[in-house]
């Protein structure tokens, strides 16, 4: 098994550090998977930052990446406000198939996509920590054609 | 956080072209915000070269279809040079469905101009 921590600050600033480590960690794997996980880290990471910790650099976010076998589980841990469940539940259903510009919202993807690039997605609060936890698991690449 | 963009105009076309690595929460105001004061009473069409982009996320994703939304039309728009995820990205949400994606600044312009050619005939043929 192997196992890598790493904390930021609750800044958007820290953001493209945190997704240049995790897409450095992703190279051993294949690059429609590896841009996968660095943009779900990334669309976790940045809901922390906004909802969770309201850019207070004093709060931090924490991620636990490991690789055990053929799946990579990445948990993202903070103790900031917890998200509302019915609004976590909500993101697995992301509508795509609005192709009209006028229809399209400008903002509101991101739980979505972590929901349809991942194979599972966890959300937990327990005594003022807040885990998504996210599962890739790599014998699904071969049949994974998004 | 300022984003690093060129932006110019070229026969009441505007071009902008991100030459930031990683398109994501920090820059994407900043985007949004730069792009819609030139584009306020001024050129409606603009191409957007994506070439130098590494790594979009979707909040730099709605900063873009906050622009789109900003035109005339979705066909005033054309994004160009796009390669990697960022052309996956555009794949798996379908995006690439609602924005004209062509392949480079030349190709984009061309389309952008002969649409403004062809209003301009329609216009003149009411008068």
């Amino acid at each position: 098994m192997e196992r890598i921590n790493i904390r930021i600050s609750c800044e958007l600033e820290h953001i493209g550090l945190m997704g240049m480590a995790v897409n450095g960690i992703c190279q051993r794997f294949p690059e429609d998977v590896s841009w996968k996980i660095e943009l779900s880290v990334i669309e976790a990471i940045t809901n922390v930052i906004k909802y969770a910790c309201q850019y207070s650099p004093d709060k931090q976010v924490d991620l636990g990446l490991t690789i055990q076998g053929n799946q990579l589980k990445i948990v993202i841990s903070d103790d900031g406000h917890s998200m509302d469940i019915a609004r976590f539940e909500a993101g697995r259903v992301l509508d795509f198939d609005r192709v009209n510009a006028s229809d399209l919202e400008e903002g509101g993807r991101g739980l979505g996509l972590i929901h349809s690039l991942m194979d599972e997605v966890d959300y937990q609060s327990d005594e003022g920590i807040n885990q998504l936890i996210l599962t890739k698991n790599m014998l699904a690449v071969a049949g994974d054609d998004a | 956080m300022a984003i690093r963009m060129e932006v110019e105009e070229k026969d009441g076309i505007l071009i902008a072209r991100v030459t930031e690595k990683r398109f994501d929460a920090r820059v994407a105001p900043d985007f949004r915000q730069k792009l819609k004061e030139r584009l306020e009473g001024k050129s409606k069409k603009l191409v957007l070269n994506l070439g130098a982009v590494e790594f979009l996320d979707s909040s730099g994703l709605g900063a873009i279809v906050s622009i789109l939304k900003s035109l005339d039309s979705p066909g005033s728009m054309a994004i160009c040079n796009d390669q990697g995820m960022v052309s996956y990205l555009f794949q798996f949400t379908r995006m690439n469905k609602v924005f004209l994606m062509v392949k480079s600044e030349e190709e984009a312009l061309s389309k952008l101009s002969s649409d403004k050619e062809s209003e301009s005939q329609a216009e003149g043929a009411t008068v």
